[in-house]
């Protein structure tokens, strides 16, 4: 079933777009990121300009991501203080995201660059999640028994139980009473800064790296960190979808539509198998997906390409 | 079928011979419609031989500079080299003719009417590159022996426009040669546009970016928040 993509301007398969979006979908409920890291590609490899997969999806995402965020919210793990200053960075790294594009458009190097934060920042992340979740299920597969064999290192804190994280005296200090920590608030803003550029460059929520950076960073409370996070998707892919809508007219309603339709059938399914998944399971599963996603970039990027020419009669904007 | 050849029939006698003559053919559509489940179209031509002539038909349209870019080895990694500019190229082009176009005419007469892909793009790398994307798109075809010639010295052509057409004005040329020397020609506006809802998000997408971004996102929080309701026991 062939379906007219108003602003892209392409007609491609409907129902391939449904099975993307449960994909995604599928994904976010499971890991608790937006699964965009694998959208952007695939929809670009179904013949989506990369402008209007990355402009469209961050309005999918917002959907998405207020859906996971009510089920959080009902749950009662998001910090809304944390997420609100990882909100603030994150906006100000959105408008940076959304410029770098549309320079990067004008110089025709998009394509490269996505490639290559891609392959950096999944091999980065898919390689931690790969050393931290493997060994653990070794263990249990070779049945020895034994908690975590480094100590974890006492947290220092303060007269009242509060955990002192970075720089947590300095006059950047705040408190962040949900997740009983206090840290220096520039620590989340630029967490919140680099998420922001990739929502910008990336068009994905940027998930994949703020929840292992608010884990291992931190130090929030492993509950708290997806519903934090994709509390503050919500409004950073709302900014995107407008500054993408007005600067780079390249949001795709119909496309955006389609995928939100798939993607939010799908999460719940992931949520249940999540609940039933061991953490590590989990992660290590994730590891895998991460790191073929970077097999495939990278062999794009080293074997010589069928067609060595492209064009672009498109208007740059 | 009758009629159309009535038609013809009266046209053959009611035209007056002198320059600037004109083919006796029509096109099936001068409005192609994209709708939502726009998977491509056919443009019929139909028309009539005055003699033993060759008829070739192209249609061409929304001309725009195009950027070829050749990716080249980098540190062993493929990249995008500079932008070559193409000036004023058509973003789709297709030429049908009655016989391969080097029998039919000369080869200064195919650059003069521009029938044949080598004689609208520059003789360089870049245009070989641009016209081996364009022809995998289907933008760029050459189908010889694709102008039919039935019964009664009527022709028929068929092109058909792929499903990633550009949206935009286009031209039909068809011209009639006779041993390999102009006869007549004609050249008919086709134009390819959205029409239905997909027609108006796009004008609304640049013409109203702020409303349309707005639109987008109720939609999408909507169908969002909708959706945590429904699932809201499952998760």
């Amino acid at each position: 079933m062939d379906i007219y993509l108003p602003i892209a301007e392409i007609s491609t398969n409907a129902l391939w777009l449904l099975v993307l979006g449960a994909v995604a979908g599928f994904l976010s409920g499971l890991f608790g990121v937006g699964g965009g890291f694998i959208l952007t590609p695939l929809l670009t490899f179904m013949g989506v300009p990369p402008t209007i997969a990355v402009g469209t999806q961050a309005n999918q995402l917002a959907g998405t991501s207020l859906s996971g965020a009510i089920a959080q919210w009902r749950r009662h793990s998001i910090d809304l203080k944390m997420g609100t200053v990882l909100m603030l960075g994150s906006f100000v790294g959105t408008g940076v995201g959304v410029q770098i594009f549309s320079w990067l458009e004008q110089v025709g190097q998009v394509n490269l660059v996505i490639k290559f934060s891609y392959v950096l920042l999944l091999s980065v992340v898919g390689v931690i999640m790969f050393i931290e979740s493997a060994p653990n299920l070794l263990k249990k597969a070779a049945r020895i028994r034994k908690t975590s064999s480094k100590p974890r290192e006492e947290p220092i804190m303060d007269e009242r139980g509060v955990r002192m994280g970075w720089h947590a005296t300095s006059s950047w200090g705040i408190t962040f009473p949900e997740s009983n920590l206090r840290l220096s608030a520039t620590l989340p803003l630029g967490i919140g800064f680099v998420g922001g550029v990739l929502v910008g460059l990336l068009g994905i929520g940027g998930g994949f790296v703020m929840v292992p950076a608010m884990i291992y960073i931190l130090h929030m409370p492993p509950s708290l960190v997806n519903g934090t996070s994709l509390f503050q998707i919500v409004f950073t892919t709302i900014l995107a979808t407008v500054l993408q809508a007005v600067s780079n007219q390249s949001v795709d309603l119909v496309l955006a539509l389609i995928l939100l339709l798939g993607s939010v059938v799908a999460v719940p399914f992931g949520t249940r198998l999540a609940t039933r998944l061991k953490p590590e399971v989990a992660r290590f599963l994730m590891s895998m997906i991460v790191l073929a996603v970077v097999f495939k970039l990278v062999y794009d990027l080293l074997v010589m390409p069928d067609q060595l020419f492209s064009v672009d009669m498109r208007k740059l904007i | 079928m009758k009629k159309l050849i009535l038609i013809l029939c009266f046209f053959l006698i009611a035209m007056p011979v002198q320059a600037g003559r004109k083919v006796v053919a029509d096109l099936s559509d001068d409005f192609v419609a994209v709708s939502e489940g726009f998977s491509g179209a056919r443009i019929t031509v139909f028309g009539a031989l005055r003699g033993a002539s060759d008829i070739a038909l192209v249609i061409e349209g929304p001309a725009a500079d195009a950027h070829v870019r050749a990716k080249k080895k980098v540190l062993g990694v493929w990249v995008n080299g500079g932008a070559t500019v193409l000036k004023d190229v058509p973003a789709f082009y297709a030429v049908a003719t009655s016989r391969p176009i080097e029998e039919m005419v000369s080869k200064s007469m195919a650059k003069k009417y521009k029938l044949g892909t080598d004689e609208i793009l520059p003789d360089t790398k870049e245009a070989k590159g641009f016209l081996a994307v364009k022809k995998e798109q289907n933008l760029y075809q050459y189908l010889p022996r694709g102008v039919r010639i039935l019964e009664w010295k009527l022709f028929r052509v068929d092109i058909d426009l792929p499903a990633n057409i550009p949206i935009g004005a286009y031209k039909a040329h068809i011209y009639e040669f006779i041993n390999g020397h102009f006869f007549a020609s004609r050249t008919s506006p086709l134009k390819v546009g959205q029409v239905g809802t997909g027609a108006q998000l796009n004008k609304m997408a640049h013409d109203e970016p702020a409303l349309y971004a707005f639109f987008a996102l109720v939609l999408a929080l909507g169908i969002g928040a909708a959706a945590a309701y429904v699932f809201r026991k499952v998760s």
